[in-house]
Parts: C-alpha cells; structure tokens; sequence
C-alpha cells in the first residue's frame, strides 16, 4: 500500500506527463505554421531565412494587387451568400425535423449531413457535371450554391441541438395569446436559439471560406477565391506574399472561431440559468 | 338532429363539446364526449392520468384535433379553427413563460399579437400586474420569480386580453401543498371578479371541489359524472366516482328487494342493510355499498340509526382535529370512521367492541366495484 503522499505524487507525475505531451502535440500542429509566418513581413522577395529586413511591403501587395483583391472579394462574397443561404435552409430543415417520428428524422438526418462525410472531390465532380448543364459552371451564383450544400449541415447540427432543448409548450403558449405561427417562431423561437443560428452561420462561412476543391472545379478566372488564389501564388510566384495571405485568412478564422467558441458558452450559461 | 319546427336554430351552450371523439389509432383516448359549459362558470374536468381530461382540454384549446365531432364556442363552431384564432387563454402546468422576455414584456405579448397600441398595452400591463400584486416586478425575468409568482404572471398573461374563456392545465401542480390552497383561492376570486368562463383540469379531487361550479369526473376517456362539487361528493352515482372522490368505505353484499324508497342488502350471514338504490336494477344483484366516513356514528348513539352494526376496532389514530377509527364491519375490515375531536372523547382502543350506525341516505347503492 502505498502512503497518501505518494500517491498523490504519482498523480503529479501523470498530470505533468499529461501536460508534457499536449504541449509536444501542440508544438507539433503550430510549428510549421509559426515557422513561416514571420516571412510575411519580410523585405526580401524569397521565402527563406534569415531574412533581409522587415516590412510590409507584401501586405501592401495584397491589398493592392486587383488579383489578390478580387479573390479577397470572391471568398467575401461566395462565403457570406452560402452562410446566409445555409442559415435559411438548415434552420428550416432543424424546425421541420422535429416533426418528424424518430425513424424518419434520423434518416433525413443522415441525409443532411451527408455532405460532411463525403469525399469533397466527389462532390466536386458531381457539382461540375450538374452545373455544367445549367451553366453554373463559373459563375459566381454556382459557387455559392455549391458551398451551401457543404455549409447546410453545419447549420442542422447547431440548430438542431439547440432546438432539442426548446420547450415547445412556449410555441403552444404563444399560439394560445394570439401569435402566428410566424410570429411564435420570429418572437419565441428564433430568440432562443440564436447563439446556436449564429455559430452555425459562422461554421458555415469557415467552411465556404477555407474551401478549395470545389472551387477549383467550378471557378473560371473571374471566381478565384483566396485559397485558391494561394494556391496559385505558390505555384506560380512563390514571394513572402501568399504569406501575408494565409496570415489573414488564419486571422480571420481565428477570429471567428473565438466568437463561435463565445457564443457557445454564452447559451450554455443560458441554459443553466432556466 | 332532427328538430320539430323547421328553422330552428339548436341552442347551443357557452362551450359545448357535441359527439366528440378522439382516437389514436385504435386506441380510444375519449368516446362520444357531450358537454356543456354555461358563460361564467367554473367548470373542472377531473380524473386519473390517461382518463382523457386533458385530451378534451388540448382540444378545446386547438392543439388536438377531433377525430369526430365538433366543439362550439358562443355558437361558433371551432373544431378545426387553429388555436390563435380561438380568442381562449391559456395557463399551462409548466408556466409556459418567455424566458427571454421581461415580465411586462411576457403580458404584453398578446396585446402585441392582437396590435393593440403601446399607450393602451402599457395601461393594461400595469393594470394586470396590480391584480397579481406584482407591480414592481414588471422588469425582472422570469427565471428571477418564485414558482408562485411565475404562475401568477402566467394567469395575468392569459386574462389580459380578455379572453371569454381560459383554460388551466393543472396550473397548480408544480407548487407546494400551501402555496397550492392558497392559489386556490386567489384563481377563485379572480375568476369571481371578471366573471370569465374557465375549464380546468386536475387530477386533485380537493382542488376540483374546492374550486369549481361544477366538476366532471372522468375515467376512461368517459365522463362518469358531471354536477356540483356537493352532489358529486354526496351522490356519486358509481363505485369510480365514490372511490375516486374523497374517502370512501365500500361494503360488498347482495341487493334482496328493491323498492320505491330504496332497497334492501344482504351483507352476508342474514345481516341486511337498509340502502339507496343507485345503480342496482333487480334483486340477486351483487353491489358495492358506498358510505362516507364522516356519516358513520359511533357508540350508544348508533342504536337510533337505520343500520346499526357491531365492529371490532382494529385501529384508532389522532390527527389533531379528528380522530380516526379502522374497524371491521359485517366481516369486513378497514371501515373507516372519523369522528370530531371534542372534548372527552373516546373511542375505545383496539380490539373493543363497538357499535357502528347510519343511515339509508347515506348509504348508496352502486355498482359492484
């Protein structure tokens, strides 16, 4: 037997351990990144150390080379439409799968969230030959379409937990003071779930915004959007300039996260507080 | 229905539910319900769970539909209108409250629904928290208030837009035993003073007594009976009814005659007790005797009565303001007794002899149970 002491200490040991390896694993995963970052603001033209001087001149580039601007606009443009679109239809999707017996929802519910399962490049193909058709195909509406089938789910899933833990008595109660259904669901509902709508729009956007496969597949020239365009930059010019690009997208992911991540805790409180 | 004159318009009641049904499935959740509820009335639909109460109450309120049927409301049929058009409020067991909106905000949303202006919502908000006495709580969320006060909100949500009828589904049954009764009595005066029409639905026969004009007791998706508390508890017309309302000892025995002003039971070994015939039809009959406890006299007083019986005591229990005696009666135990605790009472102690009487009246007849 061991004394109380000791045992605690072999706790200790584990508990550093622990520590020791997330912080590997997190080295690991970030490394490479950090590793370039700094070439951003680099005043050389090659992407290597040590690097001549600091500056922004690659900032300067991006923001002012119609390439990297157009692209910026396209991702702004396809990203907030496919949000947007996917915020309407997987929120009507979640409100109407409660209706539903639990056989029939898990079915249509595998079936929404299928597009986060399957292979994107197949999606791709399949969106390239089906838009093809309708003349979709490069143009800035197809691409927004195409990113909502991959953003919708993100929407169920959010909404959809945050709808299991709606009393539904408060849509009766509403109903029975007066209130249409429209306005049980604008007044009653949609307040209650509004952090889970808000992350899974901005689930949808990162999703629509870090997209690269299917936008390859559909984007003429004129569709770039800024991965892509990255992409092109590597291949094409490799300057500390597609670094400046990825530090703004990582930026703006980062950011987005933290709200979702803020959002989540905040309707987790709500929840605790009822 | 066929009616005598030509161009007679039926007279419907205030609320009447005509040849309602509801089935899921094969199941039968209520079966040919009729009934009527006069304008002003306070009317209690009481019974066990899975009787159908609350079934004929979510209909009523728009959130069933009927399998067949129809409800009229003020003449109106309104069986398959939706529930927001109905104009009937509503309190709900779990308050129902908007956990998101103010308590104010919470009141005024029916006014807002019905675009009734700020100036006017905001008068009848303030006027509808001066009957709760909650005048000061307008600004706080409900999460804020007490079980109590939530439901209080609940109440002034669905009587501020004047509805001529509301309905309340167990609103009581989250509360505590003495913020209950005195509940009770607040719905009651409310009720009083605005003279609206309500439906009520509980499964506490005290509550339903208490509280109502009149009470339907239900069991089996059936109305078993309907009339004042009074009648209800003092002429329960079957054996549900006796043994679902208040105490309740039941005597089993044989019907020998029957006659015009009452009839005659064989409680076994040539003992006969003198009954009203309820629910008996010939003689041969088994049936269930029906005798409130607090009818039963006991002691040199039980010799006057027209049934008189000796029973062993098989238990006596104080409780405070009566006393309470189990004995066995006719060779049947657990007869209940409550006496009045005066003073120099006794009751004897178990095992004593004792006699036990009361009479024909209060003895009903019913179906054997």
């Amino acid at each position: 037997m061991s004394s109380p002491s000791a045992r605690k200490s072999k706790a200790d040991i584990w508990r550093t351990l622990a520590s020791v390896i997330t912080v590997l694993v997190f080295l690991f995963l970030l490394l490479p990144i950090a590793a370039v970052l700094p070439l951003s603001f680099s005043s050389g033209s090659f992407l290597a150390y040590p690097m001549p001087g600091l500056s922004l001149r690659w900032y300067e580039e991006l923001l002012t080379n119609y390439k990297w601007l157009l692209a910026l606009k396209n991702s702004a443009v396809v990203g907030i439409g496919a949000a947007a679109l996917s915020t309407v239809l997987g929120l009507s999707a979640a409100i109407a799968m409660r209706g539903l017996g639990p056989r029939a929802r898990s079915i249509v519910n595998g079936f929404l969230i299928a597009p986060l399962v399957m292979p994107v490049i197949i999606m791709a193909v399949g969106l390239y030959l089906f838009f093809s058709n309708l003349g979709l195909v490069g143009t800035i509406p197809g691409m927004i379409l195409a990113h909502t089938v991959i953003g919708t789910p993100y929407v169920v899933i959010s909404a959809g937990a945050a709808l299991q833990n709606f009393d539904m008595q408060l849509i009766r109660a509403a109903k029975s003071l007066g209130a249409s259904p429209w306005m049980a669901y604008r007044r009653v509902m949609l307040p209650a779930i509004r952090p889970a709508i808000v992350a899974g729009a901005l689930f949808a956007f990162v999703a629509s915004f870090d997209e690269v496969v299917i936008v390859l597949f559909l984007a003429g020239p004129g569709q770039v959007t800024l991965p892509v365009r990255l992409f092109e930059g590597i291949r094409d010019e490799l300057t500390p300039v597609v670094i400046a690009a990825a530090m703004i997208m990582i930026m703006i992911s980062v950011g987005l996260m933290t709200v979702i991540e803020l959002l989540r805790r905040k309707s987790v409180a709500r929840r605790g507080m009822e | 229905m066929v009616h005598a004159r030509s161009g007679a318009v039926p007279q419907r009641r205030f609320v009447e539910f005509a040849g309602v049904q509801k089935s899921y499935g094969s199941v039968k959740v209520v079966s040919d319900l009729n009934l009527g509820i006069e304008r002003g009335e306070f009317v209690t639909l009481l019974g066990p769970s899975g009787s159908g109460k609350t079934t004929c109450l979510m209909m009523l309120a728009g959130f069933e539909s009927l399998s067949a049927g129809d409800i009229f409301l003020d003449g109106a049929s309104i069986g398959s209108m939706p529930p927001q058009k109905r104009n009937i409020g509503m309190v709900f067991q779990s308050y129902a409250l908007f956990p998101h909106m103010t308590i104010a905000e919470n009141i005024a949303f029916p006014l807002q629904a019905r675009r009734i202006g700020k100036a006017e919502t905001a008068e009848r908000v303030a006027r509808a928290l001066a009957m709760i006495r909650l005048d000061s709580f307008g600004g706080r969320l409900p999460g804020q208030l007490s079980g109590g006060q939530q439901q209080r909100v609940a109440l002034a949500r669905a009587l501020v837009f004047e509805p001529s009828l509301v309905l309340m589904d167990e609103p009581l049954g989250a509360l505590d035993k003495q913020l209950r009764e005195e509940m009770q009595y607040e719905i009651m005066h409310i009720q009083q003073r605005l003279g609206v029409t309500v439906v009520y639905v509980t499964h506490d026969q005290s509550e339903a007594l208490t509280m109502s004009n009149r009470v339907a007791v239900f069991n089996g998706g059936k109305i078993q009976q309907l009339g004042p508390p009074k009648q209800i508890y003092e002429e329960p017309v079957n054996t549900f009814v006796a043994r679902f309302i208040g105490e309740n000892n039941r005597l089993d025995g044989t019907v020998r005659a029957i006659s015009d002003d009452g009839c005659t039971i064989d409680a076994g070994s040539g003992r006969s007790i003198r009954a009203v015939a309820v629910n008996v039809s010939a003689a041969g009959e088994r049936t269930t005797l029906s005798i409130r406890p607090e009818r039963v006299v006991v002691g040199p007083a039980a010799a006057n009565a027209e049934n008189c019986f000796d029973a062993t005591i098989d238990e006596v229990v104080f409780h405070g303001d009566h006393l309470r005696m189990s004995a066995t009666v006719c060779a049947q135990p657990g007869f209940i007794v409550k006496i009045p605790n005066s003073a120099g009472i006794s009751m004897g102690s178990p095992g004593d002899s004792i006699k036990i009487g009361w009479a024909a009246s209060d003895c009903r007849a019913l179906d054997h149970g």
